[in-house]
C-alpha cells in the first residue's frame, strides 16, 4: 500500500474539515458564545495535523490510488475526522472525551444518537455544528471532497465506492466527478427547499436550517430535548415526514427523474417497494395503536406515519414516545431499522434493494427445488441482477446479522438488559438513533458505560460504511504490501 | 406425481405408527383399564387407515421424484402430528393444547402446555416421551436417507456428505445406512436408560428421560424437571448424553467403521466442539463474575445450560431466567446455531454456520481481489457455489420467519419483546425453553390460543427445515401441468 498518498489525501480531508469548522466558529464569534475558544482550538489542531499529513505525503501525490488506498483513505477519514469533529464538545466542557467522540461519530454517520442530556444548556453554535456534521456526513465526506476539489485521477472511483451506499454500481453519469457534483446539487437543493418550507411553517431561522440539515441527511439531531414533539405542529411533522421519505430515496434516481420524467419513480423496483413498505407498516401500526392504546384513528395515523418515515429513513426524529407503544408496533419499528431506506441515499440499514433481491432469490431457490435444472434470474427494475452481486448481498446480510449479534453481546456485557442492548445496536448500526428502553425515544445514550459507547461507535461506523469497507481491514491480504492482483 | 405410491407409503408408515402406539396402550392396561380408549381409538384408526392405503402391490421401485419425496415427508409429518393429538384429546385436554403437545413432541421441541404434570396420567407422559423419540428417529432417517435422494443442495447437507452422488449409487448404501442408524439410535437409547438407572432413577423415569435426551427433545415427566432428582451424577450423565446426541449420527457411524480420528477431522464436529467451548467459557465466566453461583457451581450450570441449548434439548437445572442478561443473550444466540447436521437437533446447524462464516471470509477476500477464483472446503471437500447460495437463502428465510413469528406473537398475546423473540427462536430451533414469560418448558400454558397456533406453525417450519414447507405451499407444487 502506498502510505504516502493515503496520508496526503487524509491531510486534504482534514483541511476540508478545518474549513468547515470555521462556520460554527464564525457563528460563535457573532453570537458571542463562550465555546468559540473550543472551536478555535480544534481548528488549530486540525490545521496542524493536516499540515503534517500533507507534508509527509506530498512526494508521491502524482500516483494513482488503487482499491486498497481508497479503502484506507475512507476508513481513515471516518475515524480521524469524526475524532477531530468531536473535539469541540470536549474542549467546550460539554461532554467527556468518549461521549464527545460518540456525539461526533453519531453526527457524521447520520445516526442522531445523543449523549447530551440537556440540549437547552448547549450553546447555539455548538448545536449548529452538531447538525452540520449530519449534513456533511450524510452524502459522504469523500463525496464532498471529490465534488469540490480539483480532479484526482481515475483511482478516485475506489474512494467513491468505498463510501457510497448500495449493492450495485448505479452511477448516473460516467465520471465520478460529475456524479458527485450532481449529487451535491440535489442535496443542497432539497435542503434549501426544506429550510424555506419549515421557516414558512413557523420555525425560526436557526431551527429551520438545523432541522433541514438533520432531515435531509437522515440524521436526527434536533435542537430540542423533546425532538419534534417540541413544535406541537402537525404541519411541521408532515413536512418533515415527507422530506425524510424523500431523503431516503435514491438520489441518483431523482437525477434521472429530472431528465426522464416522473414515471421513472414507479418503474424503479426499489423505490416502489420502499413506498409500499412505508404504506403497509403505517397502516399496521395505526391499527395496532388505535386498538391497544387510547389514541383516536387520526391521531394514531399521524404518529404512525411520522414514526415510520423517521425510522425507515433511519432519521430518528420523534413525534411521540414510541417506547410506550405496544410491543407489536415496536417490532415493526425494529424491522424498519434493519431494512432501512434505498441504496444511494443518506440512510443506513440493510437497504430496501438488498431485501427485495434477497426475497426474489429465496423465491427462485424454492422454485429450484422443484425444477433443479431450470435457470432463474432475479430482476430489479427489469434488469437481471448478476450472480456475483447476489452472493455479495447474501454475505452482506449474514455479516450484518453476525455483527449485530456480536456487538449486542459486547454491549450486554456492560450490564444492559437484552432488549436494551439489541435495541441500541439495531438503532445505531442502521444509523437511526433513538432505540428502545434505556436509550429510548425520550432518553439519551448518556447512562451507557464508556466501553458500551465505544462498542456503539464501532456499530455506527460499520453501519455507515456498509460493513465491507471496514471489515476488509481484518483480511491479512489487505496489509500485505507485495503486489496487486 | 404418483399419488398411489405416496398413499401406499403413508399407509405403511401408519402401520408402523400403530405398532408404536401399542407400547403406551399396554401400559394403560397395566395402570387403569377405564382409559383404554386413549390409545385404543388411535390404534384402530391408524391400522384401518394404514391397511386401506397400503392395500395392493408395493408400487415402490426404489425411486422417488422430488414432489413425491416432499409430499411424503411434509404431509406425512402433519398426519402423524394429528394422529398423535388423539390420545391427549381423548383424555380430555382441549383440542388446541393436545395438538400443541403432539407437535411439540414430534418436532422434538419439548414445549408443554399441559400444566401440572403430576395430574397427567402416566401413559400419556410415556407417550409424550415416545413421540419425541419417534420424532427424532423420523427426522434423522428422513433427512439422512430420503431427502438426499430427492432434495437439492439445501437439503443435501444433512447427510454430512457433500459429494453429489446419483441416487442409483447411494441406494444400496441407503438400506445399510438406515439399519445402522436405527441400531445406533436404539442402542444409544438403551445405554442411556442403563446409565440413568445406575445413577439412581427408576426404570420408568430412566426410559422417559432416555427417550427425550437421545432425541434432544426436552420433555420432562416432573414439573420441576431434572432439578427434582437433585443428583449431580444424574445431571452429569444427562449432560454427557446430550452432548453426544448433538453430533452427526452418520459421522459417528463412519467413525465407528473407520476410526475415531475421523471425528476430529470433521469440520462440523470441530466447529461444534469449539462453539461449546467458547460459549460455555463466556457463560461460566459471566455467571461467576456476577456472583449468581460460586465458581464451581457456575462451571457446572454454565456448561449444562450451554449444551442443553446448543443441542436444542431445553433441559434446565438452574433457573437461568434470573441469570445476568449477558448469559441470557448468549443462550438466545445459541438457539439460532443448534448442533450438528445429521442429528435430531434443530436450528441453523453448525455446518451451515461454518459454511456461512467461511463464505463471508472468502467474500472479504474477493472484495480485495475481485477477479480471484476462490473456493471453500468442509472436511477437505469443496462446497459448490449452488450449495452456498442455498444456505444463504436458508439463513435469510430463517431470520425472516423468526422475525415474523416474534412480531405476530407480540401482536396476538402482548408479550414483551424479548419473551416473544425467545419463544419464536426457541420453537423454530425446537429447543423448548425460552425467556421471561415462558421461563420454563411448561410455561407455554400461559399463552393464548392464537399464540399457541403461531408457536405450532413455527415448530413445524423449523423442524421441516423451512424449504420443505415453503415448497409444499408454493403454487408450482400443486400445478399439475408442471410435472417433474
Amino acid at each position: 500500500m502506498n502510505y504516502r498518498i493515503v496520508a496526503f489525501l487524509l491531510g486534504e480531508l482534514c483541511r476540508t474539515l478545518g474549513i468547515a469548522l470555521c462556520v460554527p466558529f464564525i457563528l460563535a464569534l457573532l453570537w458571542g458564545d463562550p465555546c468559540r475558544v473550543a472551536f478555535a482550538e480544534t481548528i488549530v489542531l486540525t490545521a496542524v495535523i493536516s499540515y503534517l499529513l500533507i507534508n509527509y505525503g506530498k512526494a508521491d501525490s502524482k500516483d494513482n490510488i488503487t482499491f486498497r488506498e481508497g479503502v484506507a483513505v475512507v476508513s481513515g477519514a471516518w475515524v480521524l475526522l469524526t475524532f477531530l469533529g468531536g473535539l469541540p464538545y470536549y474542549f467546550g466542557n460539554i461532554l467527556d472525551l468518549v461521549s464527545a467522540v460518540f456525539e461526533s461519530i453519531s453526527g457524521f454517520t447520520t445516526t442522531g444518537a445523543t449523549t447530551i442530556t440537556q440540549i437547552v444548556a448547549v450553546p447555539k453554535s455548538m448545536l449548529f455544528w452538531r447538525s452540520m456534521t449530519h449534513w456533511m456526513g450524510g452524502i459522504g465526506i469523500v463525496v464532498w471532497f471529490i465534488a469540490l476539489l480539483p480532479n484526482l485521477g481515475t483511482g478516485v472511483v475506489h474512494m467513491y465506492n468505498a463510501e457510497v451506499t448500495g449493492a450495485t454500481d448505479d452511477r448516473v453519469l460516467p465520471r465520478i466527478k460529475t456524479t458527485s457534483v450532481a449529487l451535491c446539487k440535489i442535496y443542497v437543493g432539497l435542503t434549501t427547499i426544506l429550510a424555506i418550507l419549515l421557516f414558512g411553517a413557523g420555525m425560526n431561522v436557526f431551527d429551520s436550517i438545523t432541522h433541514a440539515f438533520s432531515t435531509i441527511a437522515t440524521g436526527g439531531f434536533s435542537s430540542y430535548d423533546t425532538s419534534i414533539v417540541y413544535f406541537k405542529s402537525p404541519l411541521i411533522e408532515m413536512i418533515i415526514a415527507v422530506f425524510m421519505i424523500l431523503a431516503g430515496g435514491n438520489f441518483a434516481l431523482y437525477f434521472s427523474v429530472g431528465s426522464k420524467g416522473i414515471k421513472e419513480l414507479w418503474h424503479d423496483t426499489e423505490f416502489f417497494s420502499y413506498i409500499a413498505i412505508v404504506v403497509v407498516v403505517t397502516l399496521l401500526i395505526t391499527g395496532n395503536l388505535a386498538a391497544k392504546t387510547g389514541m383516536g384513528l387520526v391521531e394514531a395515523a399521524r404518529y404512525a406515519f411520522f414514526q415510520v418515515a423517521s425510522i425507515i429513513s433511519t432519521t430518528g426524529f420523534v413525534s411521540n414516545d414510541f417506547d410506550v407503544w405496544p410491543p407489536f408496533s415496536k417490532y415493526m419499528l425494529v424491522m424498519l431499522m434493519f431494512i432501512g431506506a434505498c441504496a444511494g441515499s443518506t440512510a443506513g440499514g440493510i437497504k430496501v434493494s438488498r431485501i427485495v433481491i434477497l426475497f426474489k432469490t429465496a423465491v427462485a431457490e424454492i422454485k429450484r427445488v422443484l425444477h433443479p435444472s431450470a435457470i432463474f434470474s432475479v430482476k430489479m427494475s427489469g434488469k437481471s441482477v448478476p450472480l456475483s452481486v447476489i452472493t455479495g448481498i447474501s454475505r452482506f446480510f449474514f455479516l450484518y446479522m453476525l455483527l449485530f449479534a456480536i456487538l449486542t453481546l459486547l454491549l450486554a456485557s456492560t450490564g444492559l438488559t437484552v432488549t436494551d442492548s439489541m435495541g441500541a445496536i439495531a438503532a445505531t448500526i442502521s444509523s437511526v438513533g433513538p432505540a428502545l428502553g434505556i436509550a429510548g425515544a425520550t432518553c439519551t445514550y448518556a447512562p451507557i458505560a464508556p466501553f458500551g459507547k465505544i462498542v456503539i461507535c464501532l456499530a455506527m461506523l460499520l453501519g455507515r460504511l456498509e460493513l465491507f469497507t471496514l471489515m476488509v481491514l481484518i483480511r491479512p491480504e489487505f496489509w500485505r504490501s507485495t503486489r496487486n492482483w | 406425481m404418483r399419488k398411489k405410491l405416496v398413499l401406499y407409503l403413508w399407509g405403511r408408515a401408519l402401520l408402523v405408527f400403530a405398532a408404536c402406539l401399542i407400547v403406551p396402550f399396554l401400559m394403560t392396561i397395566y395402570t387403569s383399564e377405564n382409559r383404554l380408549a386413549e390409545f385404543g381409538i388411535p390404534i384402530l384408526i391408524s391400522i384401518a387407515l394404514g391397511k386401506h392405503l397400503s392395500r395392493g402391490d408395493n408400487p415402490y421401485n426404489g425411486r422417488l421424484s422430488i414432489r413425491e419425496g416432499i409430499a411424503l415427508v411434509g404431509i406425512g409429518f402433519f398426519i402423524i402430528c394429528i394422529l398423535g393429538t388423539l390420545p391427549f384429546a381423548i383424555a380430555g385436554f382441549p383440542l388446541i393444547d393436545s395438538f400443541f403437545e403432539s407437535v411439540s413432541g414430534f418436532t422434538t421441541t419439548g414445549a408443554s402446555v399441559l400444566g401440572d404434570l403430576s395430574l397427567v396420567p402416566q401413559e400419556l407422559l410415556l407417550w409424550r416421551s415416545l413421540s419425541q423419540w419417534l420424532g427424532g428417529i423420523y427426522i434423522v432417517l428422513v433427512f439422512v436417507t430420503l431427502v438426499p435422494q430427492v432434495g437439492r443442495d439445501a437439503m443435501k447437507l444433512f447427510t454430512g456428505e457433500l459429494h453429489g452422488e446419483s441416487a442409483e449409487r447411494i441406494l444400496p448404501r441407503i438400506v445399510e445406512t438406515i439399519k445402522a442408524l436405527c441400531i445406533f439410535y436404539v442402542s444409544f437409547t438403551g445405554l442411556i436408560v442403563l446409565g440413568l438407572y445406575l445413577v439412581g432413577m427408576n426404570l420408568f423415569e430412566a426410559c422417559n428421560y432416555a427417550m427425550t435426551i437421545v432425541s434432544t427433545g426436552g420433555f420432562s415427566i416432573y414439573n420441576d424437571g431434572l432439578a427434582r432428582f437433585n443428583s449431580m451424577s444424574i445431571n452429569l450423565v444427562v449432560l454427557f448424553c446430550m452432548f453426544i446426541a448433538g453430533g452427526n449420527y452418520v459421522l459417528y457411524f463412519r467413525a465407528y467403521q473407520e476410526g475415531w480420528r475421523k471425528l476430529v477431522r470433521d469440520s462440523e464436529y470441530k466447529g461444534y466442539l469449539l462453539l461449546i467451548a467458547v460459549a460455555s467459557f463466556l457463560v461460566v465466566v459471566a455467571l461467576a463474575w456476577s456472583g449468581v453461583y460460586s465458581w464451581s457451581d457456575s462451571f457446572f450450570h454454565g456448561i449444562f445450560q450451554t449444551v442443553s441449548i446448543i443441542t436444542t434439548s431445553g433441559f434446565a437445572v438452574g433457573n437461568y431466567n434470573s441469570w445476568p442478561d449477558f448469559t441470557k443473550f448468549c443462550l438466545f444466540l445459541l438457539m439460532f446455531v443448534g448442533g450438528c447436521s445429521g442429528s435430531t437437533v434443530g436450528g441453523i446447524k453448525v455446518s451451515r454456520a461454518v459454511i456461512l462464516l467461511k463464505s463471508t471470509w472468502e467474500e472479504l477476500k474477493r472484495t480485495i481481489h475481485p477477479h480471484m477464483v476462490t473456493k471453500i472446503d468442509m472436511s477437505g471437500v469443496n462446497v459448490p457455489l449452488g450449495l452456498r447460495e442455498a444456505i444463504s437463502v436458508f439463513f435469510f428465510l430463517y431470520i425472516v420467519i423468526f422475525f415474523v413469528a416474534a412480531a405476530t406473537l407480540s401482536l396476538v398475546d402482548d408479550l414483551s419483546i424479548f419473551s416473544a423473540a425467545g419463544i419464536s427462536a426457541s420453537c423454530l430451533a425446537s429447543v423448548g425453553s425460552a425467556f421471561e414469560t415462558v421461563a420454563s418448558i411448561s410455561g407455554y400454558a400461559v399463552l393464548n390460543t392464537p399464540a399457541k397456533i403461531i408457536a405450532i406453525i413455527t415448530m413445524i417450519l423449523g423442524r421441516l427445515e423451512i424449504f420443505t414447507v415453503c415448497v409444499l405451499f408454493s403454487p408450482d407444487f400443486w400445478d399439475k401441468k408442471k410435472i417433474v
